[in-house]
């Protein structure tokens, strides 16, 4: 078992922490789970802390059941990928995976058949002799990543695997076969989304939003982490009525909109509230499935292969966008009215923080 | 017209380079001629190498300076690698060891030898001391400031651009085995031809710098034998054969340290640290404290500081409390003034014609690599070159019988040697600003016709201006204090330059208080003029641009470092 468990880290080397989780995540055995957050949101150090390589200033870190608080970092059974290409340049690409195996005493004979498993798995046995500036970025990204599953770790802490040229592959192919807890750090949250089981979005050293991808793209609980997902259509409204399943109906410019609140608040009638919505929920014209309808104007319309993006302009000066299917968009034309539908569930409602009021 | 400064700067460089194969050759052949038959006729004669090689003294002299030039080699590199490696980690130590490196550049080793033999004299050495230990004990010192300054800025230098992640990752993968591999397979290997680059160069100066020994009154040295013999109007050849024995012995030191430290694998930009430049990566990325190795460290510091402190307390003891200053007012102000007067006009000369020969140097090879004959001279301190002028100069006028030196007086030919001498400094750092001007700057400058190349010119000195002016305050200051050329030169007048009036007043327990301020002001003013080195070069970026030093800062950030192709 190499369940990870990080009660509320924190950090605070100076006057300002920079991280403070201010709550519990927990990492189950195989799981891979991406942490997404911009420069400076604490991905680093939180990575830095699991490897022992930074002294957590509260919380603790279990993996396994066991506290890592006193644990030396070469005994953690922690793989770390450091951001950025950290191979020895002096060394050999198989010189550089197998460090680990002669430092820890491996023989000869088990190291090297180790070491050509290793290389194998990564497809590095033609580059196994060359040194990393001599070969490509791609190829030094699968050899970071042999270099820290090399001693089968317990959990293998990626820090911005994205930036490398494209180590994704070798990522899902390394979890998949080794059945290993995985923790990326990203900022890059597409790719976060396409290969998690669970993502989390850190900010400023906080951890906003925790749950499933998709829970996370399509019911983002502040604006924030809509945001950092993709784009995202805001509408500023007043909330008229709310039901005991959280289904808000909301007044704004564009009509009455219904949406699922998403806030854990007290709200009640008359409230500002804003809506979010993704631009792919939006369905041109009164066919489609949604509940709530609504006209614009096309301003802009850009074909992006089997998407077609188009800029609107609703009543109110409301400016948001839209992304249907080429093939639905046919028809339309730039400067055209057009009516589009937009389901329910796909509504986000929240409290407009911008009013002082709320 | 660009092509006119273009031409100057080629016939300047290839003058050089042909004066200097003159000066080699006169120096070779003055080995081989014996220039006392003045009939006509001269026979090549192997006497005097017979002579060198069996001589007695010579062959003391020889394993002396063998001796010295490694220890003092050892000393410096096993020190300042330790505080190299140390202050990578410990800001404190990083700051003490700039200030001993600052120290270190501005104390010539006859102002060191001076202020350790006086605290010497003073103090009493025990008796199982012997005089011969005693005086090697001080030769080595006196070496060891400016040495541990290169050794450690060179080696600082070169350990600043390890990337820390790796000790990290090294320790990820295998504990303290991990990081001492770590330290033995990978921070090495990129240290270690920096720190033998830095002790080769200390092996050949310590083998033919003789101020020191002169200072100490021991010439038992091959570089103090030959300044001695100069200075006593010695046989010729003699001095020939001694000059290239020790010219031989410390190129063979210097080719041997140099292969054994081996190429630089590692020409990577210095590393990048994750998050971007505005986080302290030192703070952020240090591994966890080595309390063995900072205290180390600190030992090594503060080594290195008493190292500079014993001769900086023998000055001042002597120059002060011995009554130097009332003694300086009253019987030495005039000659004090003279040597001041004549080194601010030794240092204009000769530092601008250094300046102005690296210029010309890189302009005429466009800062290519076409620097061998640079590096041949940066390879020979003054002293060798001004023993190699006068030793082919005095065989030239053998053979000519009366040849008048094309009118160059003594004075004019120390000039000449010192700026030949230090030119091969002032290399690299205008080399360095030359190539950092964009070659599309000079595209553009094409396009604008005659304007824009006149705008481009301004913009290319607009970014040397600072970095020559730096140069030339450091230059004048070197060339005139310095001692072994000036010295060779100026056996008439003693008191010439503050180098040789150093070394002369030593000689004389009399004027040991004088010898002291001058020591006591050559490092004053080195310190003064280092300090001044910076503001000269941002006055230079105000003076030669017309325009804040922001912009230029932004211009030079978007340049890339490649050769400039015009």
């Amino acid at each position: 078992m190499s369940r990870l468990i990080l009660h509320k880290l924190y950090r605070c080397p100076g006057r300002q922490p920079i991280l403070d989780l201010g709550q519990v995540i927990e990492i189950s055995t195989g799981e891979l789970v991406v942490l997404v957050g911009q420069a400076g949101a604490g991905k680093t150090v939180l990575a830095r802390m699991l490897c022992g390589l930074e002294p957590c200033d509260g919380g603790q870190i279990e993996l396994g059941g066991r506290s890592l608080s006193k644990v030396p970092p070469h005994q953690r059974r922690v793989g770390y990928v450091m951001q950025g290409d950290a191979l020895w340049p002096h060394w050999s690409l198989s010189q550089n995976i197998s460090f680990p195996l002669r430092c820890r005493g491996i023989g000869r004979k088990a190291r090297n058949s180790r070491l050509r498993a290793l290389l194998a798995d990564a497809a590095l046995e033609d580059l196994a002799d060359l040194k990393p500036d001599q070969v490509s970025l791609d190829a030094r990204g699968r050899a970071i990543l042999a270099r820290a599953v090399a001693l089968e770790p317990d959990v293998l802490v990626i820090d911005e695997p994205f930036d490398q040229a494209g180590p994704l592959d070798q990522i899902r192919l390394v979890h998949e076969r080794e059945k290993l807890t995985t923790l990326i750090l990203t900022r890059n949250a597409r790719q976060a989304l396409s290969i998690a089981d669970r993502v989390g979005l850190l900010s400023a050293g906080r951890l906003l939003q925790w749950g499933a991808p998709l829970e996370i793209y399509l019911r983002p609980e502040s604006e924030e982490v809509a945001r950092s997902f993709g784009p995202i259509n805001i509408l500023d409204g007043e909330l008229e009525s709310v039901d005991s399943r959280g289904t808000a109906v909301v007044r704004t410019v564009l009509g009455r909109l219904t949406g699922r609140l998403g806030t854990d608040r007290a709200v009640s009638a008359g409230d500002p509230v804003r809506l979010l919505f993704r631009p792919e929920s939006l369905a041109h014209g009164t066919t489609g499935f949604g509940t709530n309808r609504f006209a614009a104007t096309i301003d802009q319309r850009i074909l992006d292969g089997p998407i077609c993006h188009l800029g609107l302009r609703g009543p109110g000066g409301w400016r948001g966008a839209a992304a249907v299917l080429s093939v639905q968009a046919a028809g339309l034309k730039e400067a055209q009215a057009a009516s589009f539908s937009l389901p329910a569930e796909s509504v986000t409602v929240l409290l407009n923080r911008s009013d002082p009021l709320s | 017209m660009i092509w006119v400064p273009r031409l100057l700067a080629w016939v300047l460089s290839w003058t050089v380079r042909t004066l200097l194969l003159l000066v080699m050759v006169g120096l070779i052949a003055s080995a081989f001629l014996d220039i006392s038959v003045t009939d006509g006729e001269f026979r090549g004669t192997w006497f005097f190498w017979a002579l060198g090689l069996f001589n007695p003294r010579l062959r003391v002299a020889f394993t002396q300076t063998l001796v010295l030039a490694a220890a003092v080699t050892l000393i410096a590199l096993v020190l300042g690698e330790t505080i190299g490696v140390v202050a990578r980690h410990s800001r404190g130590t990083r700051w003490l060891a700039r200030l001993a490196w600052s120290a270190g550049f501005v104390m010539p080793p006859s102002v060191v030898a001076l202020g350790s033999r006086n605290l010497v004299a003073s103090v009493e050495v025990p008796e199982t001391v012997s005089a011969q230990a005693m005086s090697l004990v001080l030769l080595v010192l006196s070496q060891l400031p400016w040495s541990l300054a290169l050794t450690g800025t060179l080696i600082t230098r070169r350990i600043s651009r390890v990337d820390p992640r790796w000790s990290e990752m090294a320790w990820l993968a295998g504990g303290r085995m991990g990081v001492a591999r770590a330290g033995r397979f990978l921070i090495r290997p990129i240290v270690r031809p920096e720190a033998a680059r830095a002790a080769s160069l200390v092996f050949l100066t310590v083998t033919l710098e003789p101020t020191a020994a002169l200072v100490l009154g021991e010439s038992r040295n091959l570089a103090g034998q030959i300044a001695a013999q100069v200075i006593d109007g010695g046989s010729v050849p003699m001095i020939a054969v001694t000059t290239l024995m020790a010219l031989g012995l410390g190129l063979t030191g210097f080719g041997l340290i140099r292969s054994v430290g081996g190429v630089h694998d590692d020409n990577r930009p210095p590393a990048a640290y994750p998050g971007g430049p505005a986080r302290t990566p030192m703070h952020f990325l240090r591994p966890p404290r080595r309390p063995l190795a900072v205290g180390l460290g600190w030992l090594a510091v503060v080594l290195n500081l008493a190292i500079i402190l014993v001769p900086l307390v023998g000055l001042f003891d002597f120059g002060w409390r011995q009554n130097g200053w009332m003694e300086l007012q009253s019987v030495h102000w005039k000659r004090f003034n003279l040597v001041l007067r004549h080194a601010m006009i030794q240092g204009l000369f000769a530092g601008s014609l250094a300046v102005l020969i690296a210029g010309a140097w890189v302009t005429a090879s466009r800062g290519g690599m076409r620097l061998w004959t640079s590096r041949g001279i940066s390879l020979m301190p003054a002293g060798i070159l001004a023993v190699a002028v006068v030793v082919s100069i005095s065989t030239l006028r053998s053979i000519l019988q009366g040849f008048p030196l094309l009118g160059l007086g003594r004075d004019s030919l120390l000039v000449l040697v010192l700026a030949f001498a230090f030119f091969p400094t002032a290399v690299p750092v205008i080399r360095r600003g030359y190539l950092r001007t964009d070659p599309h700057f000079l595209e553009q400058a094409r396009l604008g016709g005659p304007s824009g190349h006149r705008r481009i010119q301004r913009a290319r000195w607009r970014f040397l201006a600072p970095k020559v002016i730096a140069c030339l305050v450091a230059l004048v200051w070197a060339t005139a204090v310095e001692g072994q050329a000036a010295l060779i030169f100026a056996s008439s007048s003693e008191f010439q330059t503050p180098g040789p009036g150093l070394i002369f007043a030593a000689a004389h327990s009399g004027s040991l208080p004088f010898a002291s301020l001058l020591g006591v002001g050559i490092i004053l003013s080195g310190f003064m003029l280092r300090s001044l080195g910076f503001p000269a070069g941002w006055l230079g970026i105000v003076v030669g641009s017309g325009i804040g030093p922001p912009q230029i800062r932004s211009s030079i950030s978007r340049s890339p470092r490649t050769r400039a192709d015009f």
